[in-house]
């Protein structure tokens, strides 16, 4: 490790890869000389899954194909890792179908280790992090639970759950951000001590049972897509079989058990302060709530080739050991289950990410950065969208570029990004469809479309790529407009007879044109609002007409776009009409 | 800090009893304290929401040479949020001289406030959520009501009444748009598809709800600007006595001469607690004499605008050419076709009429003014208590949501996917939010708040 880096990444989970590789790739490409240095606390865990084994879902999916079409890995890796490929809500409209793998666990982190290890400019390295080094208001460096000091031009804080996190176990609790994991506290006294709000927030994983004492045969056996579909648009392949899941359901016996140690659960006994994610509830918590249902689905889902190992997913659980192996052995198909980890839950600490700029650097700290779950969002995918981000903007600011702010209407990234840092959350965010207004343009077939070009300008994107994604472009190009001319022969006499991918994308496009047609007002109201920009240093004090409540709102916030200040909640559409008046009077007004 | 304390004269110009000049921002105590004070309390002690004596004192020396007391006055200031606008708001009670009250309006400027713009205050209102629009909409309807009914329409939308269907409406829709948004987001779970839980029924008896409210608007529309009623007939039928006798007045000068009424005359009667806007007209008929001429040009116009017309035949004389031109002048407008005279005689053949009046002996006359608030009552089947809508604003609104449930629930029978459903759903929310203001431009917001007075 030297003494002197331009980057430093603290964290190498699914965030801190992302924001590493990019910056690396993007000053690689310039043969530039800067340098990126990604700490972790174990070298063993980079790019460990957490919980669930598995890449992608409804909006994730998204997620993960804009990565790609950036640039990003994470779409490569779960190709080239995936045991299982599905894609879901097919008999739903094309801009609801997502892609979902079941990834080797083992595969994933070694082909990102490999990877990492490839990167020029990149150094990866064992570290625990204890205090970020700040110096008059801009960042320093970083201080190591060795006492060492590396200095940065920028550090990015991608820790994950590892902020103080706190294992629970029934009502037994260990230190730990996750299971045979340390935890980080310097840190988080550190990020207090610079004057940043902390908040905490908790999550749930399932237990994993050894496949050999489970019972297949009397569960629904899920096989993935004969067809199997690709998160990246690189043509990677899938090179490794497939394994299918299977499906069971808890029954009344199952119930009644969990309802008897509600008491000895931390979340019912309140032993746990954090929020935790209502749409990923833990068992304990979905018969609470939804007591009439007399059963709930599970999927056990392969943990890897080499693996004796699987994951009950729909069984998050914090309850205590005893009951968990009780409760699991009532399941039909695991009566004669082992426990190969045990399910528990995680409390850890989060910064709002309201401290934020779109950028996802800090109003704090010039130079330091948060991304991933620190911010309070739950989701490897989720995680590597805002590290990509991140990383990209990091990098641009050091080599004097403008940063990258994706709008909602370009790509889900945009969507996450947005919610983060102007509404904030306090409960662990999760991506959905339903949260993109432009929900029927941000669609998986077309995330190239959105965003390949961009991430050819910004370096990241290899020529290779960009030269078959320009391609693939033009191709629909002259497909559409062919079509339209000849509307009713849709057979041609082109010479190219062009691929399913490509029929694919245009019949969309054409069955989509009215309902996006209905979107374009929406849409030019939010380019406009876009363009018009807020200074940092904005005076709302000078506007006539806002309320109080709105002013504070600006004022904490400061939003950089117009559009930014129409999402903050509070803010009427009232309000926007006041501020656009104003800005574009140029401030004539205030008399 | 910007200029952000309004001011201005609340009561209408001119001379009166009582004037009130009204504060309104953050400078409003600070203001008061510069141009009021009291022998036996200060400012600061004020009590909020109570009033205190005191007076108005001009302080400024290059006007005066010395402090010089302008008027004594009451004073109150309410404390924000709980006022009117929902911020720091004083008024002050003064005699209502014209010059001055100009004068103690001047010296609250000079001490640091800004004169308001028309309906500065109740757009005060709204921005800080005191208020929603359909409520300062009504402020500004109880202001102009010129009748009972327009008056209690005004009231209730006022108090909220019209503001809490629009949000039940938002509810249930909300609700179902969140259960297809989680059969798309949620796949793995076994959530039932739309067609099964019943959405499209569900979606179906919002839009029953918001197409009987939006069928208001004919009625809604006439209680709040009143009926325009234009009495036509050939000349000397007794229109002109017919209106005296609505109008319970001698208004109208009536004599014998055909062609008497030359110009178009208006005048404004309550009839069952109803504002209409009585019209009586030159017949229309051939004439060589100009100003005849130019009066019947008038009728037609007027005409071309009403809402309503009375066309009023000659009982005893029966129907002849120029009757017959009324006749099929008016055919395309709701009409009343009334025989008068009917105390010299009935000798209409098969003519099909409403009315048998009399304006001699005032026969019928009941019965007529019965029909004509029953024209504007019996437009929509309503039951007593449902909200009515009053603009063209809200029947605009209430017909996109109308259209964009339709187009939902047309996705639903062709088996579209959920999404567009979803799509459908979210435009008839935003529509829904302009009722109310939640969404809105600011011409629409122009639009409202120009029409108010300065001072409100």
């Amino acid at each position: 490790m030297n003494k002197h880096y331009n980057i430093i990444v603290v964290g190498a989970g699914h965030a801190g890869i992302e924001a590493a590789l990019a910056a690396a790739r993007i000053f690689g490409r310039r043969n530039d000389k800067k340098r990126v240095l990604l700490l972790t606390g174990d070298l063993k865990t980079i790019a460990h899954m957490s919980c669930n084994p598995a890449i992608g879902g409804l909006a994730k999916g998204h997620l993960v194909r804009e990565i790609d079409a950036l640039g990003g890995e994470m779409g490569v890796a779960a190709d080239l890792t995936g045991i299982q490929f599905r894609r879901l809500n097919m008999s739903k409209g094309p801009a609801v179908r997502a892609t979902r793998c079941q990834s080797d666990r083992n595969s994933y982190m070694k082909h990102m280790r490999e990877v990492l290890s490839k990167a020029p400019l990149l150094d990866v390295k064992e570290g625990l992090v204890d205090e970020i080094l700040v110096k008059e208001g801009k960042i320093l460096g970083v201080k190591l639970q060795s006492g060492a000091e590396v200095i940065s031009d920028k550090v990015i804080v991608s820790t994950g759950t590892f902020l103080n996190g706190l294992l629970h176990f029934g009502m037994d609790h260990i230190e730990g951000g996750r299971i045979d994991d340390f935890t980080s506290k310097g840190l988080s006294k550190s990020l207090m001590s610079l004057g940043f709000q902390l908040g905490r927030l908790k999550t749930g994983t399932c237990p994993r049972l050894k496949s050999k004492m489970i019972n297949f045969s009397v569960m629904n056996r899920q096989d993935g897509d004969k067809e199997m579909p690709n998160f990246s648009f690189r043509g990677v392949g899938h090179p490794l079989p497939q394994l299918p899941c299977f499906m069971t359901y808890t029954n009344g016996e199952t119930h009644e058990i969990i309802k008897a140690a509600l008491g000895r659960s931390p979340l019912f006994s309140g032993k746990i302060q954090g929020t935790g994610p209502r749409y990923c509830p833990s068992i304990e918590d979905k018969i609470f709530r939804f007591a009439d249902k007399t059963r709930h689905q599970l999927f056990i889902e392969p943990e890897g080739l080499d693996i004796d190992e699987v994951y009950v997913n729909g069984l998050s659980t914090s309850l205590p050991k005893d009951v968990q192996i009780e409760m699991v052995r009532t399941i039909s198909g695991l009566e004669n289950a082992e426990i190969a980890r045990w399910g528990y839950a995680v409390e850890y600490d989060y910064a709002p990410p309201t401290q934020l700029y779109a950028t996802l650097e800090t109003k704090l700290i010039k130079g330091l950065y948060h991304a991933g779950q620190i911010n309070g969002t739950s989701g490897y995918e989720e995680a590597a969208a805002q590290g990509l981000m991140v990383g990209i903007n990091a990098a641009r600011s050091l080599i004097d570029e403008e940063p990258i702010i994706l709008s909602r209407s370009q790509a889900y990234i945009g969507v996450l990004i947005d919610d983060l840092v102007t509404k904030g959350t306090n409960e662990p965010y999760r991506m959905f469809t339903s949260r993109a207004e432009y929900r029927l343009i941000l669609r998986e077939d077309n995330a190239d479309m959105r965003l390949s070009e961009l991430g050819h300008k910004i370096g990241l994107l290899d020529d290779e790529q960009y030269e078959r994604f320009s391609e693939k472009k033009s191709t629909i190009e002259e497909y559409l407009s062919e079509l339209r001319k000849n509307r009713r022969k849709r057979t041609n006499q082109r010479t190219n007879e062009p691929t399913h991918e490509v029929k694919e994308a245009v019949d969309i496009e054409i069955k989509y044109e009215g309902y996006i047609k209905m979107q374009t007002d929406h849409l030019e109201r939010l380019k406009r609002l876009e363009q018009l920009k807020l200074p940092l240093d904005f005076d709302y004090d000078l506007v006539n007409g806002l309320s109080n409540e709105v002013r504070a709102k600006l004022k904490e916030i400061r939003p950089s776009t117009l559009a930014q200040a129409s999402n903050i909640s509070g803010i009427t559409p009232a309000a926007v009409s006041i501020l656009m008046v104003y800005l574009k009077s140029g401030r004539r007004d205030s008399a | 800090m910007g200029d952000n304390t309004i001011t201005a004269i609340s009561t209408p110009p001119g001379v009166g009893a009582i004037g009130v000049v009204r504060i309104s921002g953050p400078e409003a105590k600070d203001i008061l304290k510069r141009v009021w004070t009291s022998s036996h309390i200060s400012v600061d002690k004020c009590v909020t929401h109570r009033m205190y004596y005191g007076n108005i004192v001009d302080n400024i020396i290059e006007n005066v040479g010395k402090p010089q007391v302008i008027d004594n006055v009451l004073a109150v200031f309410m404390e924000a949020p709980n006022s009117y606008t929902g911020e720091n708001l004083v008024e002050i009670h003064c005699h209502a001289g014209a010059y001055l009250t100009e004068r103690i309006l001047n010296l609250i400027i000079n001490a640091g406030a800004r004169p308001a713009e028309p309906g500065e205050f109740t757009k005060r209102a709204y921005l800080n959520n005191r208020m929603d629009l359909l409520q300062c909409e009504a402020v500004a309807d109880v202001i102009g009501a010129s009748s009972e009914r327009s008056l209690k329409l005004a009231q209730e939308q006022l108090s909220g009444r019209l503001s809490d269907e629009i949000a039940k409406i938002k509810t249930a829709l909300k609700e179902i748009k969140a259960s297809v948004e989680a059969t798309i987001d949620f796949p793995e779970e076994d959530i039932e598809m739309i067609n099964q839980c019943g959405i499209k029924e569900k979606i179906e008896s919002i839009r029953f709800e918001t197409d009987k409210l939006s069928s208001t608007y004919s009625e809604g529309r006439l209680l709040r600007e009143g009926v325009k009623v234009v009495i036509v007939g050939k000349p000397n039928v007794g229109k002109s006595s017919l209106m005296n006798l609505l109008l319970g007045s001698e208004r109208v000068i009536v004599h014998d001469t055909p062609g008497t009424t030359r110009d178009v005359i208006e005048e404004h009667a309550l009839i069952g607690g109803i504002s209409f806007m009585l019209i009586d007209t030159a017949g229309i008929h051939d004439s060589v004499c100009e100003i005849e001429k130019m009066g019947i040009i008038k009728t037609r116009l007027k005409l071309s605008e009403a809402d309503l017309t009375i066309v009023v035949l000659d009982a005893a004389s029966g129907v002849d050419k120029k009757d017959e031109d009324v006749l099929s002048e008016t055919k395309n407008i709701p009409r009343i076709v009334i025989v008068n005279k009917s105390d010299k005689g009935l000798n209409v053949a098969d003519l099909k009429f409403d009315l048998k009046t009399s304006a001699a002996t005032g026969d019928g006359i009941d019965n007529l003014k019965e029909m004509m608030t029953g024209f504007v009552t019996k437009k929509h089947k309503s039951e007593a208590g449902d909200s009515i809508i009053t603009r063209q604003r809200h029947k605009n609104s209430l017909e996109k949501i109308s259209v964009s449930l339709e187009l939902a629930t047309k996705s639903i029978e062709n088996k579209e996917s959920a999404e567009f459903v979803a799509c459908h759903l979210q435009n008839a929310m935003d529509s829904l939010g302009e009722l109310t203001g939640e969404i809105t431009s600011d011409d629409v917001l122009n639009e409202i708040f120009s029409k108010f007075c300065i001072g409100k």
